[in-house]
């Protein structure tokens, strides 16, 4: 107690009190998380603004004598007539190791029962993408650990790569499988709009993976207001640019932007302005422009840390051309598009690798990834050109039958369970293994036992091998050499395990 | 008549309602009379706009002083000229509130000059409770 009185006589020695001029308002009109207010003549656009009793707001609409504003907390506590200050200040949230581990809303403060948070800065929450002189070309790849998206559709590190598709397709799957195959980079997933079942199930999923010791989760779940679901990605990726800029690679996952735009929507129609198609604002897609802009790969000068984006987006009916689709297709570096029909056939992830592109992680595949992928993109085109005619057809060349055939086991090698993120050297060896023809003989419903007694297999008898790919990150003429004897060998004795 | 050509002329209606921060009857009379020309719809609005326009011009004129303990008329006449070397003042508002503990608040249009006892001792809190963890549970 003494200690604490004493602290507190620190701090407060050397303050000097003096009159203070503040700038005042009355609200004159309030429902639905936003308020009108007639005054505050000297409030900034985005400024935070006080309503008493720990209720803050947002300015956001600067018209000649009235002020429109986004509440943050409980607006059923603010009445009519009510005062209203301006306080110099702008949004921002807390930042820092501390979060790390931790459940917050989009304010930043914890809301996981596991006490206050620790924070050492604060961010703010709307900040000026990082500028041209700043950045360099994205160099360094981000595995996914899964086989599929790492060998066709590369994400690089500060790379904006959107995942879309219809609901119940295993969108939020495959951004929690990446998080999970994370070991150096700090992860930030943010949830909008969600139910809060669904983030408790992702905090123990995640917790089971060990996955939570890196990772910061921003809720702004479907019973907060469209206002705390409006600033959360924001809040989120302000976390990571406090990891950015101390020279580490962060992760954000925005699941997802499409109620984000609704909620946008929402406050944007609630506050008066103009609407536009499907009563969107006309800046919603600066809205997500600017959001996704922060994503950024800092040259070595700026201490070379990164922010890697991977936007969701829930389409309607797999219809990719409706309004935000497009919008968010036209703004990230490409995108993972994954069908309800693929996922009903039994393929998972349920990845249209026909229409799913990568337009920079290429630049940052690993050679060893690089020497497979080439050849499996083609075998597997050829595949899917070949399998709608093989359909008309009963009496195929055996040519054709061969290819259809590796077709199908390639099909088959890149089915991967949720939550099981494959290491870079065992996804090159098997890669490699399909696309030599050394899975051919193999019965298509034998190829994951294949494949898993074949990594076995490996492990035990080429370690040295596996971690020479894991840490050269190619595949050299004396690893293939002894990869041709020893598959050989196994494709020879595999009937007989 | 559009929107915006209406809530100019309000508002001119309105600025030519006063001369020198006072308000002048005659003239309100007569807008009020102007404005109760127009089309019955277009007439409610400019009105509710009209007399908005007015308490807002009142507003920039007014000295509101809040302190805990009445204050003598010598004590307000001097505060009031130490402000209308700055500002025209030609109302002065006095509001008795205990809560602000001591010294004054002084309100004029959106400004409000804070010296208070609570107003200091709000500086004070806010200089600890920024001194800790942000975060509560």
């Amino acid at each position: 107690m003494a200690d604490l009185v004493a602290q507190i006589e620190k701090e407060i020695s050397g303050l000097k009190l003096k009159a203070s001029k503040q700038n005042v308002g009355v609200v004159s009109e309030i429902g639905d998380g936003v308020a009108r207010i007639e005054g505050l003549s000297d409030v900034q656009y985005s400024e935070l603004i006080d309503f008493g009793k720990g209720v803050s707001g947002l300015a956001l609409n600067l018209e000649q004598y009235n002020v429109g504003a986004i509440i943050f907390g409980d607006y059923t506590k603010i009445k009519e007539g009510q005062e209203v200050k301006t306080t110099g200040q702008i949004l921002q949230v807390p930042v820092g190791e501390g979060l790390i581990g931790r459940v917050v809303d989009a304010l930043g403060l914890p809301i996981d029962g596991k006490g206050p948070i620790e924070s050492s800065a604060k961010y703010p929450v709307e900040k000026i993408a990082p500028g041209v002189i700043t950045r360099q070309s994205v160099n360094t790849p981000l595995q996914t650990g899964i086989k599929a998206i790492d060998a066709m559709i590369p994400i690089g590190r500060g790379q904006r790569q959107l995942i879309i598709g219809d609901r119940n397709t295993g969108k939020t799957t495959i951004a929690v499988d990446t998080i999970v195959n994370q070991k150096d980079v700090i992860c930030i997933y943010v949830a909008i709009g969600a139910k809060s079942s669904k983030i408790a199930q992702l905090v123990k999923k995640l917790e089971e993976h060990d996955a939570m010791k890196h990772t910061i989760i921003v809720a702004a779940t479907a019973s907060d207001s469209a206002t705390m679901q409006y600033i959360a990605p924001y809040a989120g990726v302000a976390m990571a640019e406090y990891f950015m800029d101390q020279g580490k690679d962060a992760l954000i996952v925005y699941d997802d932007l499409s109620k984000h735009a609704w909620a946008y929507r929402q406050v944007s129609l609630l506050l008066r302005r103009p609407s536009g198609r499907e009563a969107y604002p006309g800046d919603v897609f600066y809205l997500h422009s600017r959001l996704l802009e922060r994503a950024a790969r800092l040259n070595k000068e700026y201490g070379g840390g990164s922010i890697t984006a991977l936007p969701i987006i829930e389409t309607q009916a797999n219809d990719v051309s409706a309004y935000i689709p497009t919008n968010v297709i036209s703004i990230t570096d490409g995108q993972i598009f994954l069908e309800s029909d693929l996922f009903n056939a039994g393929l998972r992830p349920a990845l249209n690798v026909g229409i799913s592109v990568s337009r920079v992680g290429g630049a940052a595949q690993t050679k060893a990834m690089k020497s497979v992928a080439g050849q499996l993109r083609l075998d597997l085109a050829q595949f899917r050109a070949l399998q709608a005619f093989a359909q008309f057809s009963s009496d195929l060349d055996p040519e054709t039958r061969s290819r259809i055939e590796r077709g199908r086991r390639i099909t088959e090698v890149l089915k991967q369970p949720p939550y099981s993120p494959v290491k870079l050297e065992e996804q090159v060896v098997v890669l490699w293994a399909v696309i030599n023809g050394y899975m051919d003989e193999i019965e298509v419903e034998k190829v994951r036992d294949f494949e898993q007694k074949y990594v076995s297999h490996l492990k035990l008898r080429e370690k040295q091998m596996l971690s020479e790919i894991a840490s050269k990150k190619e595949l050299d003429e004396k690893m293939i050499k002894v990869l041709e004897k020893v598959t050989k060998e196994f494709v020879r004795t595999y009937g007989k395990h | 008549m559009t929107k915006r050509e209406l809530k100019k002329i309000v508002k001119k209606l309105a600025e030519v309602s006063f001369k020198e921060g006072r308000i002048i009857e005659a003239q309100v009379i007569k807008s009020i009379k102007v404005l109760k020309f127009l089309p019955q719809y277009e007439a409610i609005a400019a009105l509710g706009e009209y007399l908005n326009s007015i308490k807002r011009i009142e507003r920039q004129f007014t000295m509101v002083v809040e302190t805990s303990i009445p204050l003598s008329t010598a004590t307000i006449n001097k505060m009031r000229k130490i402000v209308e070397k700055k500002n025209k003042i030609t109302k002065v508002l006095v509001n008795i509130n205990p809560e602000i503990l001591g010294g004054f608040k002084l309100k004029i249009g959106d400004e409000i000059w804070d010296e208070s006892i609570l107003g200091k001792i709000n500086q004070v809190k806010e200089v600890i409770s920024s001194g800790r963890s942000s975060g509560s549970n």
